[in-house]
């Protein structure tokens, strides 16, 4: 019942409006998006730090620190983990993780060449107490560890890795984890203390089991929080305070033993990721945490010294994976791991070690997740465009964004393949966006505020591809702030140079939020019609209809960060039925530049991610010590893969991606036929139990 | 109320639901304690109108001519324990709480932050009472300025109230339940040790609800509009927490019987207390948590709880020999600092602290001496030894 008159009847006109944007000057549209966004989403007196990588071409981390002035230097830091020796080096072309302002980021994206930089990469903002600007280089040798001969070491990346746990100790008072980073954690304020968290060796985290024990139990809130992982106070988040955390289930996977019959040449390395970045709406990327997370444990793993002096292999497990990305695997997180896992590893240590490390990764979980689509443009003479239908979530409280990669093309300029434009939900059509250095489109609401970007970039070499990006604001936020309208958008993509055997490859990057975390991402899709969902009895069809005409696909859904050519990358399956599971992402990927073939045509191998259709997941260790949870996911069947190549690798195997592909093939007799396609299970399934041996002691 | 025998409105446990009224120890029926007289709630079928009507008609029919009797009985013995045995719980219950309650006297001031002051009475048996007070508990609260600071724990525990919503609802009522999960208690096997628990939660009650008046602590929910509470906040203070005192009292008192049975396996170490004071600290803890208490409410409740249970042992044991005050100035706490029950007590040997915080400026002391007078309560006294019998091991035939 209305008791007053509306008084304004009047219909607005739509408030929103397309405009084309003369060229900026900045390498990447996206980067310069994010920066100015987030200024509309945090409180304009704060300072604003952020984690960024940056790709440095001929120069050397010491020379391009020297490059700014004054007041921009104030806004550097440079992790203390880049040593004084590695900050003298030139490198040909090297990615860096460094501590910057907004303004320092904005100079480097309009200006690259004058800094010795090809691109910049946002992470995530920063607080600025969580950063010790006064860590100084060292350059302290570190001493060796000693271990027996046959010993592999187990790294673990994650997120809320509670290692106090039973299953990683050897003892009441005896930890197997030789070393821990904490990230997200205050760190120390003086020179010889880290630049981000805090770093545990096994004397100092025997001695906070010992101050902790009483009457043979261990108080693990408190110890979590002696270390530094668990502070209910300062606003970080740790699931190891949840009765589930991913990392450690994880972890006890990958190297859980019962601790009364705990190997001694199996010690264990942590690195825990921050989960929550506070108040960032600009979908903060851990890259720059996996990278410092990395340089860590790599100098860590060199460390060890079996008794004949050499150093024992380490294996590596990082469950985590993302949706975007060239996936051609030229990324630079690919980049990076090739760094330390690939072939010529052993000098990105910055140690000269020889020591055999390896990575597993999984495949990702972003099967059906409607995240992908390929567009091609078959025929001859006028080819119709295509439209790729979006839907951005309502209540999406983070950024969202769409990656459209174009061939690769040696020409330059680059050939004007397609043009492509955005159509708002309620019809509103941006102007074309081309194949040509600083063309984009903006989204303007009624204040001029720019809410939506569609712009094309050249992603430098290595990738060496054009890429068009849709970057949405959120479309929800508790605050006034320039929103992004929710529902299904359009884009159109028409065919102008692209060869009839090219294609152009759509992710949608990941923005989802994690059960029993805050709300935050919500995940958008696509929703084209003719996509189809599910098969005639009504259940996921977990591999594309054959001949289908829709542009969306689950061929090619595979973790961005699994693309390149040295990680063992693991799918899962379920172990009682032997199919792999709905949501095990697939294959496959695209050539790098010029290259005949791809890295690889999906993972190597698959293991178990559910026991069965109704048992989702597998029981591993939950956060306190002698508890079991269940979890799934492909995060959940590469440390089980990761703990049999441990085990392997101790008796002499090679560990490396073609040792697994052929352990599978072995291996994969053990389930029903037939075996699945190759493009979500490699080589195979692999059939590794591991929970008796984290929870049973040996008979 | 599980009530086998379908009772009527007093029948069986009926009556312990008149206890709700104490403050939200109205659950204390959850364990169903009393269970074992659900037999007798055949006869209160008679205490409704059709029931005394009949009755009265059965009288009418059968009385017949008053005789002139000389009836060859007894004066009941005085101030007998025996006679406890004869009584329902429910009476017990009101003779424990009396017990307890005249033993203690009350006092506060007012100064820039409030203090309550806990005395004992102790008076010699058999002897009529000469006020003499001493030290009990001195309980000085928080500055506002640092209760604010301790909003920063109420953030972050929120975030594991998904994880915990079901135990924080479970814990609303009493922590015996819980208790029980660890020592072996059940209705039949271990009525008095129930018993004993729950004249410790009344007790516990009638204190803390008296300090928290003077020391009128706010609740987390008046500092912020964003706190909200997964439940309701009760609307007495803050500090100290109702829980902690609770659950620390039951689970130190529990300890105390565990040790006093002399059964192996609870002699052989700490860890059977020890386990009881973690799940008594994730019981107060939970209350942050669940949005309704800072954690400095749990540090001054805990320390209240388990120095109420040794008074209320030191009348229960005739074995006891020391008498324990307690002192918590609320001013010296770091109100960066959470709970953490170790800084207060040793489950191994069942002893408080000397001091606990900073050396110099302790923010909680504790005075552990030799009883002196005589503290003696006879009907304490059967309970303590009923329930410890429930944990001695039965001799094989």
């Amino acid at each position: 019942m209305r008791v007053t008159e509306k008084n304004d009847p009047e219909k607005k006109p739509p408030g929103l409006r397309w405009e084309k944007v003369e060229d900026q000057g900045v390498v990447s549209s996206a980067v310069d998006f994010r920066l100015d966004q987030q200024a509309n989403f945090v409180d304009p007196e704060e300072e604003i730090w952020w984690s960024a990588l940056i790709d440095l071409r001929g120069t050397s981390i010491a020379a391009f620190s020297r490059g700014f002035d004054e007041r921009l230097n104030r806004q550097l830091h440079i992790p203390n983990d880049y040593s004084l020796t590695e900050r003298e080096t030139v490198f040909e072309q090297k990615v860096i993780v460094i501590f910057a302002g907004t303004e320092l980021l904005r100079q480097l994206n309009a200006y690259p060449e004058r800094f010795g930089v090809s691109s910049v990469r946002l992470g995530a903002i920063f607080d600025r107490d969580f950063i010790n600007l006064d860590a100084k280089a060292q350059n302290a040798d570190l001493p060796a560890i000693k271990v027996p001969d046959g010993s592999v070491v187990t790294a673990v990346i994650d997120d809320g890795i509670a290692f106090g746990n039973n299953v990683f100790r050897d003892g009441l008072v005896s930890t197997r984890v030789e070393y821990v980073t904490i990230l997200p954690t205050l760190p120390g304020g003086s020179a010889g203390q880290v630049s981000v968290g805090n770093e545990l060796e096994k004397s100092q985290i025997d001695a906070l089991l010992t101050a902790n024990t009483t009457s043979k139990l261990l108080d693990e809130d408190r110890f979590y929080q002696q270390a530094g992982l668990i502070d209910y106070a300062d606003g970080t988040f740790s699931p190891t305070s949840l009765r589930r955390s991913h990392g450690t289930h994880i972890t006890a996977l990958a190297a859980g033993y019962p601790m009364d019959a705990a190997p001694d040449d199996r010690p264990i390395l942590c690195a825990i990721l921050p989960t929550r970045v506070t108040e960032d709406v600009s979908g903060g990327s851990i890259l720059p945490s996996l990278i410092l997370a990395l340089l860590r444990l790599t100098r860590q793993a060199a460390r060890f010294r079996c008794e004949d002096g050499t150093r024992p292999p380490a294996v590596f497990n990082f469950s985590y994976g993302n949706f975007g990305g060239p996936h051609d695997g030229t990324s630079p997180i690919a980049r990076v791991i090739e760094d330390y896992f690939g072939p010529a590893s052993g000098s990105g240590t910055g140690c000269n070690v020889e020591q055999a490390l390896r990575l597993l990764l999984p495949s990702g979980n972003g099967n059906l997740s409607r995240t992908h689509a390929m567009l091609e443009f078959p025929g001859n003479g006028s080819r119709p465009a295509k439209t790729l239908d979006f839907v951005a979530m309502p209540d999406d409280r983070t950024v969202s964004e769409v990656q459209m990669w174009m061939p690769y093309s040696g020409a330059s300029p680059l050939p004007k393949f397609v043009t492509v434009r955005a159509t708002t939900p309620d019809g509103l059509q941006s102007g074309p966006v081309e194949i040509a250095t600083g063309s984009y489109q903006s989204l303007l609401n009624e204040d001029g505020q720019e809410v939506a970007r569609l712009s094309f970039a050249f992603e430098p070499l290595p990738t060496a591809r054009g890429v068009v990006t849709l970057n949405l604001n959120p479309t929800a936020s508790l605050s006034p702030a320039p929103l992004a309208p929710a529902g299904r958008w359009k884009l159109t993509v028409t065919p102008e140079m692209i060869a009839p055997d090219e294609s152009v490859q759509v992710w949608i990057e990941r923005d989802d939020t994690l059960p029993g975390f805050r709300v935050g991402g919500r995940q958008p899709y696509f929703d084209n019609a003719d996509y189809e969902r599910f098969n005639k009895f009504g259940a996921p069809l977990a591999v594309d209809p054959p001949g289908t005409d829709s542009p969306i696909r689950r061929a090619g859904t595979l973790s961005g960060f699994a693309c390149g050519p040295s990680p063992l990358v693991i799918g899962a399956f379920t172990q009682s039925n032997g199919k792999m599971s709905d949501y095990s992402a697939a294959g496959p990927t695209t050539a790098p530049r010029g290259a005949p073939v791809a890295y690889r045509e999906g993972p190597d191998a698959s293991a178990r991610g559910d026991d069965s259709v109704v048992l989702l997941g597998v029981i591993s260790a939950g956060s306190r010590s002698g508890s079991m949870v269940r979890l799934n996911g492909t995060s959940v069947a590469a440390p089980r893969a990761a703990r049999f190549t441990v085990d392997q690798m101790a008796a002499g195997a090679a560990g490396d991606r073609a040792w697994i592909r052929v352990q599978a093939d072995l291996q994969d007799p053990n389930f029903p036929p037939p075996k699945p396609e190759p493009t979500r299970t490699g080589g195979g399934r692999l059939d590794v139990s591991v929970n008796e041996t984290i929870f049973d002691p040996a008979p | 109320m599980a009530n086998g025998s379908g009772g009527g409105p007093e029948g069986g446990l009926g009556g312990l639901g008149g206890l709700g009224g104490l403050g939200g120890l109205g659950g204390l029926g959850g364990l169903g304690g009393l269970g074992g007289l659900g037999g007798l709630g055949g006869l209160a079928a008679t205490e409704s109108p059709l029931g005394a009507e009949s009755l009265l008609t059965t009288r009418d029919g059968i009385v017949g001519a008053p005789l002139d009797l000389n009836p060859n009985i007894h004066q009941g013995c005085c101030e007998d324990p025996a006679n406890l045995k004869r009584l329902s719980p429910e009476v017990r219950a009101s003779i424990f709480m009396f017990e307890l309650g005249t033993r203690v006297t009350f006092s506060a001031s007012c100064d820039d932050t409030a203090t309550a002051y806990l005395w004992r009475l102790d008076t010699k048996a058999g002897h009529p009472p000469k006020i003499q007070t001493k030290p009990l508990v001195e309980m000085t609260a928080p500055t506002i300025e640092q209760f604010k600071e301790q909003m920063a724990y109420l953030s972050g525990y929120a975030d594991l109230r998904q994880d915990r919503a079901a135990e924080i609802l479970a814990q609303l009522p009493t922590p015996v339940p819980f208790l029980a999960s660890i020592a072996y208690m059940d209705p039949a096997r271990t009525p008095f040790t129930i018993e004993l628990l729950n004249a410790a939660l009344r007790f516990a009650n009638y204190n803390h609800m008296r300090i928290k008046y003077t020391l009128a602590a706010k609740r987390p929910i008046e500092f912020s509009p964003q706190v909200q509470p997964m439940i309701q906040t009760p609307t007495h203070g803050s500090l100290p927490s109702g829980h902690a005192t609770e659950s620390f009292i039951t689970a130190r008192l529990l300890w105390k019987l565990l040790r006093a049975s002399g059964t192996p396996q609870y002699q052989q170490d700490g860890v059977w207390g020890e386990m009881m004071m973690r799940l008594a600290s994730r019981i107060a803890i939970n209350r942050t948590v669940a949005g309704v208490h800072f954690p400095v409410d749990s540090v001054a409740g805990s320390l209240l709880g388990l120095t109420l249970a040794e008074f209320i042992s030191e009348y229960c044991d005739p074995t006891a020999q020391y008498s324990t005050s307690a002192s918590f100035n609320g001013t010296r706490f770091d109100a960066a600092d959470d709970f953490d029950w170790h800084q207060l007590y040793e489950a191994e040997d069942d002893l408080q602290k000397k001091k606990s915080g900073p050396t110099s400026s302790p923010w909680a002391t504790t005075t552990r001496k030799k009883s002196t007078t005589a503290t003696r309560s006879a009907p304490l006294e059967w309970l303590w030894g009923k329930a410890v019998a429930e944990w001695q091991d039965l001799p094989c035939e």
